[in-house]
């Protein structure tokens, strides 16, 4: 069955009143010719009328002059009456032009032509006769003969004339019926359309509208959280397909809000019973929500907490606490960071805390943090270590006794052992040493594995490392009958790394090498430069490591077979250590096998050129200046490449004394510190530092072995440590730490002072440390140096110097993009033709103190505003 | 004190079987002077009257132990300078940085190498006194 759906209701209304329409037009047009057709016939009727008058005119002109004759005789009269004949046979044709059809109208006319013929023929017999016989005769046809006939003739045409009048009245009265019929038929039609029109309308209100309004009642309901709303709705339409689909809607709705409310459910039941604490932090770094856990863990009230700062209940300063968020926030799969709960009663909980972005309900960026309490994993590792310290220590005490027993009897100390005695003697000794060894591995794992290992991190050369390794293994070689060999032509370079481990992952390697070779063999070490690292090839000529044992070679306690250890006298831990180790400098360790030899390798990262060969670098580099006080020289290297790499300048000094005086001499946005010096405690230095500074504190970073453990030793009671960084150098968190130091010493406006007596420079720099830094300069050469290195904001000119005139530095100043503002500060007089190109001039005599203080205020501030609006300009 | 060879060494060690084995290595071998002492009170009671060039310690005795009797020594001013070598079985690099900072020269772990301790023991007296 079609279905009779709301678009084709409308196009059935739409085809109605197109189809009335039509008709209205057909009926209208119909009228129109009617009308059109009455009108035309009126106008002949009346010209009928008219041509009548002219005729009745004319024929009593023929009268009136066939009586002029009769009477008078006089022939002037018979022009006059031809003339009307004329115009009355005229007026006749007219008239016969114009008839009405209509009933007995042409019969009239034809009756009204035959007597004009009669009456003229009898008119002129009259004219005739007057001309022939006389007045008398001719009176007398007059009254007899053609005044009677002229009588019927006028007689006729006032029937003609009554006829047309009558067709006249009849037409116009069938006019009036037909006008008034087309009327009715078109106000019937119109009436139709507006009462059909009308039921359609309420038809189709009844359809729309009050369903659409039923559907719309449902779906604000709906909106409004009423999920269960539902609309019933009858019929076949669009209206009733809407309702489906909005039922259909508020279903899936409808189920999937529930299961968004179980979801939620479960995890409220998560956040709440948790073990681990559970906390969110938004932007700003407030507490949003704590879960029971976290607040026990903190000590604290949930409520009491949200709304606060998260940092204020951590032990960790803020900008420890700043290093941590950002780099948990960095990397999502970050190993969870060790923190420091500080509760309201004093005491404090280890955390391990993993942090995630997340986005809150209402848009907003928030950071969900979950900590779990280490206390106790703490206490097992102390007891773990309290363990393997005993432990070694209850086994070495014994092993010392044996082995040295054993080795001063085989030195024959105690005198001259027998043979047999002494191959067992040897086993003895020979296990004992295995044992030792063993027991040493087992630490060392411990160590690596707990992260308790110390790496002593330098720049090492990977030659240099490789001969000694190659040196300390020839004599076990020899034992084998192998040779240890370095392949020619290897790479150099040098590594960043802990000479001893790497050490003894060389001589791991290298000792497995000799021991599987067969006699005779050499065992080849070699460097190849492989991209941004250094690959150590180890290569033996034995019979290769079996393939069921392949995968299992790092494991370990991991060896091809019990006999076989025992044969080799290896602890199983070796390889195990050694992939640790690697691992720990940041390389990978693999091998290739064959039955013809095997080939161990091992990466190392380069330190890269820019780092060994700094010159390009640090020639680019216009950064803000930092001091490294660092009395190992290749820390110091290796830090000064770090710094240039993050866009600093840096300048090295290698005791306390040389950092003091170029702390004095020059200007610094931060200063790197290790804390062991050969001259000074780095300790003391600080307060040293802090008490002697003239301007702002300078931010220092501390970069030592012991950073961690002596933080506590200033209590907090030195300002402007920045961070403590534990060696090994983590490049990333150096460069933030001096970023963030540096960031808030450049609001600072820097002077240049000029000048070659230092008693001024002292007063200058204790005048204005509180506005900006001050950086002196005693000579001109010195001022020119500082001058293209180093941007100032203002510059504080003496003129006369040492080596020359401080004038001599005014094209440097007003050169360039932007000029810099300069004071001439001097005891001359300056010359005229010199003023235009400074700022202001003070003599020194003259100017107080709160003088020079408050014009260099003013100019920096005028300064900063020249360039926000050259800034602008050029923007 | 330059040029002054090593002769005089006090041993404190609580192992009766180390001290016998050390005796074999240092008084056999090496042909040092040894006064060798069971603990830490016996080693503070008969220094002075010993006045060694050098003291080789064990660090885990009960009792007094091995830092302990250092300070103890170190308190009697002939033993001020006295160099001292510690010997233990503990050999984390915190415990040995821990025994440099008491002010040893150097810390031997155990188990020690009995043929070459006298030829270590010299090399380490004759880098000092240099």
């Amino acid at each position: 069955m079609p279905r009779f759906t709301i678009g084709r209701k409308l196009w059935l209304g739409y085809a109605f009143f197109i189809g009335m329409l039509l008709l209205i037009f057909a009926i209208a047009i119909a009228f129109n010719m009617l009308t059109r057709g009455a009108t035309s016939d009126r106008e002949r009727s009346e010209n009928f009328v008219r041509a009548i008058a002219s005729f009745r005119t004319n024929l009593l002109t023929t009268e009136d002059a066939q009586r002029g004759l009769v009477i008078t005789g006089d022939d002037s009269y018979l022009a006059t009456y031809r003339e009307a004949i004329e115009r009355v046979r005229d007026d006749l044709a007219e008239l016969e032009r114009l008839n009405s059809p209509a009933a007995q109208q042409p019969a009239r006319l034809a009756n009204v032509r035959d007597l004009l013929g009669l009456a003229l023929a009898q008119s002129t017999r009259a004219v005739e006769t007057r001309r022939n016989a006389g007045f008398e005769a001719a009176r007398d046809v007059v009254r007899d003969q053609a005044a009677p006939q002229m009588t019927r003739l006028h007689n006729a045409i006032d029937e003609l004339v009554t006829g047309e009048r009558l067709f006249r009245t009849i037409e116009e009265a069938r006019l009036a019926s037909q006008t008034q019929t087309a009327n009715r038929v078109l106000w019937g039609i119109i009436g139709c359309i507006v009462v059909i029109g009308a039921l359609g309308a309420f038809f189709l209100q009844r359809t729309l509208t009050r369903r659409l309004g039923k559907l719309s009642r449902a779906a604000e309901r709906f909106g409004q959280g009423e999920l269960d709303q539902r609309v019933a709705m009858r019929g076949n339409d669009e209206i009733s397909d809407l309702a489906t689909s909005f039922n259909a809607m508020a279903d899936t709705v409808q189920k999937q809000r529930r299961a968004l409310e179980q979801r939620e459910s479960q995890s409220r039941a998560i956040f709440n019973n948790a073990a681990d604490g559970i906390m969110t932090v938004d932007g700003a770094g407030m507490v949003q929500e704590v879960n029971p856990s976290a607040a026990f863990a903190f000590g604290r009230d949930a409520a009491g907490m949200t709304g606060r700062k998260a940092s204020g209940f951590f032990a960790e300063t803020e900008d420890h606490l700043y290093v941590i968020v950002r780099e948990q926030l960095a990397d999502p799969g970050h190993r969870p960071r060790e923190m420091t709960i500080r509760r309201p009663d004093g005491t404090t909980l280890p955390v391990e805390i993993t942090m995630q972005r997340a986005v809150h309900d209402d848009g907003r960026p928030i950071v969900i943090c979950i900590m779990r309490d280490v206390t106790e994993r703490k206490r097992i590792d102390q007891l773990k270590n309290e363990f393997v310290s005993t432990v070694s220590h209850e086994l070495r005490t014994p092993l010392t006794s044996i082995n040295g027993s054993l080795e001063l009897v085989l030195g024959n100390v105690t005198g001259e052992i027998p043979t047999e005695a002494r191959t067992m003697l040897t086993i003895a000794q020979n296990n004992a040493r295995r044992l030792v060894r063993l027991i040493n591995d087992i630490l060392d794992m411990e160590k690596i594995e707990s992260g308790h290992i110390a790496f002593d991190f330098r720049q090492l050369d990977v030659g240099e490392l490789a001969r000694q390794a190659a040196d300390a293994n020839r004599g076990y070689a020899e034992r084998y009958g192998v040779t240890v060999e370095l392949v020619a032509g290897s790479a150099t370079g040098k590594v960043y790394g802990d000479g001893d481990r790497l050490q003894q992952v060389l001589a791991n390697l290298l000792s497995n090498a000799i021991k599987y070779s067969p006699a005779g063999a050499a065992v080849e070490l070699a460097l190849i430069e492989a991209g941004e690292t250094i690959r150590f090839e180890v290569r033996d000529r034995g019979p290769g490591i079996p393939h069921e044992f392949q995968n299992r070679i790092f494991d370990k306690f991991a060896q091809a077979d019990a006999s076989d250890a025992r044969q080799k006298g290896g602890t199983g831990l070796g390889l195990s250590i050694a992939k640790s180790i690697v691992e720990r400098h940041g390389g990978t360790i693999g091998f290739t096998t064959s039955p013809a030899g095997t080939v161990f390798t091992f990466t190392l990262p380069a330190l890269s050129a820019a780092i060994t060969a700094p010159t390009a670098a640090e020639q680019l580099s216009t950064g803000p200046r930092v001091l490294i006080c660092e009395d190992d020289a290749d820390v110091a290297t290796l830090l000064r490449m770090m710094l240039l790499q993050g866009g600093y300048e840096a300048d090295v000094a290698r005791t306390a004394s040389q950092a003091k005086s170029m702390l004095e001499r020059y200007s610094y946005a931060a200063m790197t510190l290790d804390l062991a010096l050969p001259d000074q405690d780095g300790i003391s230095l600080i307060r040293e530092i802090r008490t002697r500074e003239t301007g702002p504190p300078i931010p220092i970073v501390v970069v030592s072995i012991t950073a961690t453990e002596r933080a506590d030793e200033l209590n907090g009671d030195v300002v402007g440590i920045v961070d403590w960084i534990q060696k090994p150098i983590d490049q990333p968190r150096l460069i933030e730490s001096i970023r963030r130091a540096t960031l808030g010493a450049e609001r600072q406006p820097r002077i240049l002072h000029v000048e070659d007596d230092l008693d001024i420079l002292r007063v200058t720099s204790v005048v204005l440390r509180d506005i900006a830094d001050m950086v002196s300069a005693t000579s001109v050469t010195e001022a020119k140096a500082l001058l293209l290195a180093n941007r100032y904001d203002l510059v504080l000119l003496d003129i006369t110097l040492r080596d020359g005139s401080g004038l001599e530095l005014l094209p440097l100043l007003n050169g360039g993009t932007e000029s810099t503002p300069v004071i001439i500060f001097s005891a001359d007089e300056m010359p005229r033709d010199i003023s235009r190109a400074v700022t202001a001039a003070l003599v020194k005599s003259h100017t107080s103190n709160e003088l020079l203080a408050r014009t260099i205020e003013t100019l920096i501030q005028r300064g900063s505003r020249i360039r926000t609006v050259q800034q602008e300009l050029s923007a | 004190m330059s040029g002054r060879a090593l002769k005089r060494i006090l041993y404190v060690e609580d192992e009766i079987d180390i001290q016998t084995v050390m005796r074999m290595s240092l008084e056999k071998l090496g042909g040092f002077e040894l006064l060798v002492c069971s603990n830490g009170h016996d080693a503070v009671a008969q220094a002075p009257g010993f006045t060694p060039d050098m003291i080789l310690i064990d660090v885990m005795m009960p009792g007094m132990d091995g830092p302990a009797t250092v300070a103890a020594l170190r308190r009697m001013d002939m033993f001020a300078a006295t160099p001292v070598v510690f010997i233990t079985a503990k050999v984390q690099p915190q415990e040995v940085a821990r025994l440099r900072e008491l002010g040893a020269i150097d810390v031997i772990s155990k188990p020690f190498d009995a043929m070459a301790l006298p030829g270590y023991l010299q090399a380490l007296w004759n880098s000092h006194v240099n």
